[in-house]
């Protein structure tokens, strides 16, 4: 199993999801009209690492903004590293948001809340 | 047309922002709006949390405008002398920014988006954010790929959605959609 790495764009985020360190980041922006396709790689890239994953998992979240349609993505593959977690595997789960953003802080907790997985939130300087 | 002086002046005395498109949206085209609008409001607009809502608010209603006008047939076009015509504007003053679309929705279709609307306007701040956590929970996509959460993210962000729907004939309405993002207090 090869790591996924996708480079950012304007409208799509980075993307480095790494089986040999167990460190899997998503970050920038996220507001493509397509958002399914975008996800879709991602999501099956997790379903595979699930079947084997690393020691420990850290799933790294750092979005600047995201639209409606990819939040629905995100959302579909934080559930697939919870059902790693779920299984009884070390994931742990960091999301930071950018200086005063209290949106991107509020949909971290939301997402936390909806999968019933702490999260680690962090505000940062600068995404 | 009389030009009004007054208002392009006093338009250029405080930090506004202005730009009005008419003409079919497409997805390329939505890139060089909100490129545009991005650049100005890193100049203008200081606080973040607002600069997110209207960037946000901004870009789910040219995608809507993408995703979800009807394409009117030849009779239409010849009526109105237009083709996938859509509207977006936003404007600000002191107080607000103003984005505002137009579009034609066949009638049928206008029965469930007011519909959709009104009971969305009909909720509380709370029940508003169940709403959008309900749907953000479902796992099905809409047949062109949009999750259905864009209204009431909107309204999470902003508050009530203004719109007013006019009859064009027996198979067209014209669909206004209004929203207005406040400024922070100086």
């Amino acid at each position: 199993m090869d790591q996924l790495v996708i480079e950012p764009k304007a409208k799509t985020p980075f993307i480095q999801f790494d089986n040999k360190t167990g460190i899997m980041v998503m970050k920038g922006m996220s507001c493509s009209e397509n958002s399914l396709e975008f996800f879709k790689p991602l999501l099956e890239w997790v379903e595979k690492y699930g079947k084997s994953p690393h020691s420990t998992t850290l799933v790294d979240i750092e979005f600047k903004y995201f639209n409606t349609s990819s939040a629905k993505c995100i959302l579909d593959v934080l559930e697939k590293f919870a059902n790693i977690y779920n299984m009884g595997n070390n994931v742990v789960f960091s999301w930071k948001y950018e200086c005063n953003d209290e949106e991107m802080l509020e949909a971290g907790e939301n997402f936390s809340e909806i999968l019933g997985i702490p999260f680690n939130i962090k505000e940062v300087e600068t995404i | 047309m009389e030009v009004g002086f007054t208002d392009i002046q006093k338009k250029m005395q405080h930090n506004s922002i202005s730009l009005t498109f008419k003409g079919a949206v497409t997805f390329e085209l939505i890139d060089s709006i909100i490129a545009i609008i991005s650049n100005r409001l890193d100049q203008i607009e200081n606080n973040v949390v607002i600069k997110k809502k209207v960037y946000g608010v901004m870009l789910e209603c040219l995608q809507n405008l993408c995703f979800h006008v009807d394409k009117t047939g030849d009779e239409f076009v010849k009526k109105t002398y237009d083709q996938q015509s859509t509207l977006f504007m936003i404007d600000s003053d002191e107080k607000e920014y103003k984005i505002t679309t137009g579009n034609f929705v066949m009638k049928d279709k206008m029965v469930e988006l007011k519909n959709w609307l009104d009971e969305i306007n009909s909720l509380s701040e709370p029940e508003v954010k169940e709403l959008y956590n309900k749907i953000l929970r479902n796992k099905s996509f809409t047949d062109k790929g949009t999750a259905g959460l864009g209204f009431v993210d909107m309204a999470r962000k902003v508050g009530k959605l203004n719109y007013k729907i006019n009859t064009i004939d027996e198979k067209y309405e014209f669909f206004a959609f209004n929203l207005n993002i406040q400024k922070a207090a100086a």
